[in-house]
């Protein structure tokens, strides 16, 4: 016996606490809930709606406690795995992903783009010109430029190869400019 | 989501649709992010990129679209100094030419399935292979050619209406 006033001493107190917080949360609630206390407004519905089913509620509440707390720890877990898988995938190079030192005047002429019908730019990285000029002014102080090669599994579990340089600075590897990026899916994946 | 309007594609002369963006790379890796302007639920990219193959090498030659801030947009207006032809050196990955009727229409993205896929392998801008997929037969009856079923269009806002 005293296990069951245990019991449901408890969950009183929990769901109290819950809904207590819930309400200081939703002031606006209480204050409507008061304003009509005061000016007696007390239609069948708003005692079905604001103290039969709340009480009701309550009750039940008070009762499958033990459920309150499962379906709140469900969550809890259920966020942090989300928030544990954003940080796995976000993109980011890593050492086993260099591939060679280079220069910068080495990389402006390995990187530039002919094309027969002259429709590039004769400037290093062609159209992604721009992106390269970024990249080379964001060059932290004493940096190393090397480039890098890596597949890459984004959130949703799709692969990408990736290639592309990165300033190597001690052991920082950042900012990175990406000059290849292709899905390995099927690319009739979306299709079916 | 609607099915979405295709690119189009000039290949050995004919003109198809597309089924791929390659566009969407080249402000991918190029960091730049235009305002485009949509009009309509089956075209959320806002723009339509007409490209063709010449040589084994894909080029962007037309570009339609509006920007946010009522600006029309050509190929020389993300590509400066390039009014007739740029050259999609910054794409790899595969273009997919819906052929034949069509066996299931799919109101989403480029989802409908049609009896064959021309896929064009591409690595940095150019033709690495060609395949064809078959994909089935369609049943009597079926439309040939991509098309999009249905959609809603909003009406455009004017520069004076910003303003």
């Amino acid at each position: 016996m005293i296990w069951l006033v245990i019991y449901i001493f408890i969950g009183t107190v929990l769901v109290t606490t819950v809904t207590l917080s819930d309400k200081v949360k939703a002031y606006a609630e209480w204050k409507k809930i008061v304003r009509d206390l005061k000016n007696k407004r007390f239609s069948g519905r708003w005692w079905i709606q604001q103290a039969l089913l709340p009480t009701i509620g309550f009750l039940i509440m008070s009762l499958t406690w033990p459920l309150l707390l499962y379906f709140w720890n469900a969550d809890r877990l259920k966020k942090s795995r989300r928030d544990r898988r954003e940080e796995e995938t976000r993109f980011r190079i890593r050492r086993a992903d260099l591939v060679a030192r280079c220069s910068v005047a080495e990389v402006e002429i390995a990187e530039k783009i002919i094309d027969p019908m002259g429709a590039v730019p004769g400037l290093p990285f062609g159209h992604l010109n721009g992106a390269w000029v970024r990249f080379h002014d964001a060059k932290p102080e004493a940096a190393e430029l090397w480039s890098f090669a890596t597949e890459w599994e984004d959130y949703w579990g799709n692969f990408f190869e990736r290639k592309g340089y990165v300033w190597r600075h001690q052991e920082q590897l950042h900012p990175w400019l990406l000059t290849f990026d292709v899905a390995t899916n099927d690319v009739l994946g979306n299709s079916d | 989501m609607t099915a979405q309007i295709s690119e189009g594609l000039i290949l050995n002369g004919e003109e198809v649709s597309l089924l791929s963006n390659p566009l969407d790379s080249y402000f991918a890796l190029a960091g730049i992010n235009p305002e485009f302007s949509s009009n309509s639920t089956a075209l959320w990219r806002g723009y339509i990129g007409t490209w063709e193959i010449t040589a084994d090498r894909l080029y962007l030659i037309n570009l339609q679209g509006t920007l946010k801030n009522g600006g029309v947009i050509c190929l020389e207006t993300i590509f400066p100094g390039f009014p007739d032809r740029v050259f999609a050196h910054w794409y790899s990955g595969t273009l997919r030419i819906p052929r034949g009727k069509l066996i299931r229409y799919r109101h989403m993205g480029y989802g409908s399935k049609f009896e064959k896929d021309e896929l064009i392998k591409i690595r940095l801008g150019i033709v690495i292979t060609t395949e064809i997929i078959i994909n089935g037969v369609a049943p009597s009856g079926a439309k040939e050619g991509y098309k999009v079923g249905a959609m809603t269009v909003f009406p455009r806002q004017s520069k004076s209406e910003d303003n």
